[in-house]
């Protein structure tokens, strides 16, 4: 008989500690037994539910769930943070901008001279990419043959995950580029991309300020 | 500390229900007056003659000394009835496919007019799948002159001002201002004149149930690509101002990029300060003035073979331009860039002498919906940019030829 006692006050016990968090009453080691517990039995899961019931239900009636909505509701969360996309920070390539130093695109630029450039006050802007969504494909055909690419073939390749390329007529998926090959397309498109962004802003479904979002490093001249 | 998930929280569940009775008998209330601020044309045209009658009321009334008050609140009444009838007509809002050419007209009149003459202030996201970027946006328009303030968040500070037809792109860090004669109006005057009347040719108009969207009731628009060579764009408008909260570019039903507000107050007061101020924290900014020339293709030896053209797309500029273009620190290379438009998106072609040192990576790039096509072309390099199918970008590389 005793072990069923042990079994009971164990549960009360536990359901102390669970009212105690509830109320935000628990220490650390309080807390660390409470989730244990939740883990590991039905009854204390069945018991939180409750006390969580009963606050919402003075606070509202349409709060009230079933119990099973809790794990529903975590199963979920779970799966949409799985399906969430992988956001690549950019991280900013200072000595490799500053090797390659583009000019801030200006009508007095062309007659300057590179020694002027080199001068203490002078500044040139370089751009980089949000290199987070850029994927680069590998050469195609430039032969006569190389015909175009159907948009029903393009939809079967995940354009923004995988590279791919157009090759007689046909959208194929190809290797990865490395990082060099891609911060190297990066530089070399980011002020074509900035330019036709600036002539596409008044295209009736522009969003404001969508000419600025992908240059994001200015580089002084050394 | 007041535990939020307490059994004993002192909230009795009658209140509770008698604020959700209240919010009932006051929500037809509220959507009454959302329909009538949204009010279409006719139902405007029915208040114009009540307006005048007011006026009239108003003129009489303020013959009697005694009648000050009511005179004044007979002016709010007629002033915003007057402003309701002066906004653009909300178009019909059936949910149904296949709208007409009209329709589509009057979608883009409606939002473009709330472009330039909404008072708002915002975070606009930028999504392409991978990277997310984010900007704050403020626009102001005081019926004669617009100013507009964009803050990136994300990456180097930038903030581009606007003040009527003047834009500075402010880089504090290196404190350098980009000055640009004019907005992209003024740069490319073309794109104003429109070929709206062709859009119906090329894309379907399919007006959705509407959303929500930032905070606002958003009427949602599908513009179906009727061939392979553009996306699909899904738009949603401010129910009551037409004002755009979000585009999306779509290929077959998935979305390749998305930009919308996260949030956004309309109808602000305008905040004139706020671009002033940061202006003037520019002082002693290096200027930079970049140059654009306009031009012509056949001008600079071009010509476009129009059979090879992906159909729709008018061309709308040419300009010789200076790009920041790396392993060119000196400035010097100058671009042609040529701009057509189908009157919905935009592909530029950009020709310029091929320079083996930096034209390296032949092939296709993809940001978001955004994709890139570079090729070498014998002693030419080409790069074509669009929100369009890899496919257009081909065939308007191919149409170039030397005259």
């Amino acid at each position: 008989m005793s072990q069923p006692d042990s079994d009971r006050s164990s549960s009360e016990s536990s359901r102390r500690i669970l009212s105690a968090l509830a109320d935000g009453d628990a220490t650390d080691g309080e807390a660390a037994r409470a989730f244990q517990a939740w883990r590991e039995d039905a009854d204390a899961r069945a018991a939180w539910h409750s006390y969580q019931l009963i606050g919402d239900v003075l606070r509202s009636e349409d709060l009230a769930s079933e119990p099973a909505a809790d794990e529903a509701f975590l199963v979920a969360l779970r799966a949409r943070l799985a399906e969430q996309p992988v956001v690549l920070a950019p991280q900013p390539r200072v000595e490799e901008a500053a090797a390659a130093i583009p000019a801030v695109a200006n009508a007095g630029a062309a007659a300057r001279s590179r020694a002027r450039w080199q001068g203490p006050v002078a500044m040139a802007a370089g751009f980089l990419v949000v290199l987070g969504g850029l994927n680069v494909v590998r050469p195609f055909g430039r032969g006569s043959d190389a015909s175009v690419a159907s948009t029903a073939g393009a939809a079967s390749v995940p354009l923004m995950a995988s590279a791919t390329a157009i090759n007689n007529g046909a959208v194929v998926a190809t290797g990865q580029q490395t990082p060099a090959q891609t911060k190297a397309a990066a530089d070399q498109l980011a002020p074509y991309l900035a330019a036709h962004r600036q002539s596409a802003m008044n295209a009736p479904f522009q969003m404001p300020g969508n000419d600025l979002r992908n240059v994001n490093l200015v580089q002084p001249a050394p | 500390m007041l535990p939020l998930l307490s059994p004993g929280l002192p909230l009795p569940a009658a209140p509770a229900a008698c604020a959700r009775r209240a919010f009932a008998r006051v929500t037809p209330a509220r959507t009454a007056l959302g329909r009538l601020a949204s009010a279409r044309l006719p139902v405007r045209r029915a208040l114009l003659p009540q307006v005048a009658d007011i006026r009239g009321t108003l003129r009489s009334v303020t013959r009697f000394s005694g009648a000050l008050v009511c005179a004044a609140a007979l002016t709010t009444v007629s002033a915003r009835a007057l402003a309701q009838s002066l906004r653009a007509p909300a178009p019909p809002l059936s949910a149904s496919s296949g709208e007409s050419a009209g329709d589509l007209r009057a979608w883009l009149v409606r939002i473009r007019d709330a472009a330039v003459r909404s008072n708002y202030v915002g975070t606009i996201v930028n999504s392409t799948g991978t990277s997310v970027v984010s900007s704050r946006v403020g626009h102001f328009f005081d019926g004669h002159g617009t100013l507009e303030r964009i803050d990136a968040l994300d990456g180097e500070p930038r903030s581009m001002l606007r003040i009527n037809d003047e834009v500075r792109t402010l880089w504090p860090r290196y404190r350098v201002a980009v000055i640009e004669p004019a907005d992209p109006r003024a740069a490319f005057p073309a794109l104003v004149s429109g070929n709206e009347k062709h859009i119906p040719d090329f894309y379907e108009l399919h007006v959705q149930p509407a959303q929500r969207i930032a905070g606002h009731d958003a009427d949602r628009l599908l513009l179906k690509a009727r061939d392979d060579s553009r996306f699909d764009h899904v738009i949603w408008a401010d129910h009551a101002t037409g004002l755009l909260l979000r585009v999306d570019v779509q290929l077959a039903g998935r979305t390749l990029e998305s930009s919308g507000f996260s949030d956004v107050n309309i109808g602000v007061k305008p905040d004139a300060a706020a671009v002033y101020n940061e202006l003037h924290r520019a002082d002693g900014f290096r200027i930079v003035r970049p140059a654009i020339e306009h031009t012509k293709l056949d001008a600079e030896g071009w010509a476009m073979q129009a059979s090879l053209l992906p159909p729709g797309f008018l061309a709308l500029d040419c300009v010789r331009r200076a790009l920041d273009l790396p392993g060119d620190a000196a400035g010097q290379a100058k671009v042609l860039q040529a701009i057509w438009s189908d009157g919905i998106t935009h592909v530029s072609l950009f020709i310029e002498p091929f320079q083996p040192q930096r034209h390296r990576s032949e092939g296709l790039t993809v940001i978001g919906a955004t994709h890139t096509l570079t090729r070498r072309v014998n002693d030419m390099w080409l790069t074509a940019v669009g929100d369009v199918p890899p496919g257009a970008l081909d065939q308007f590389v191919r149409a170039l030829e030397r005259k």
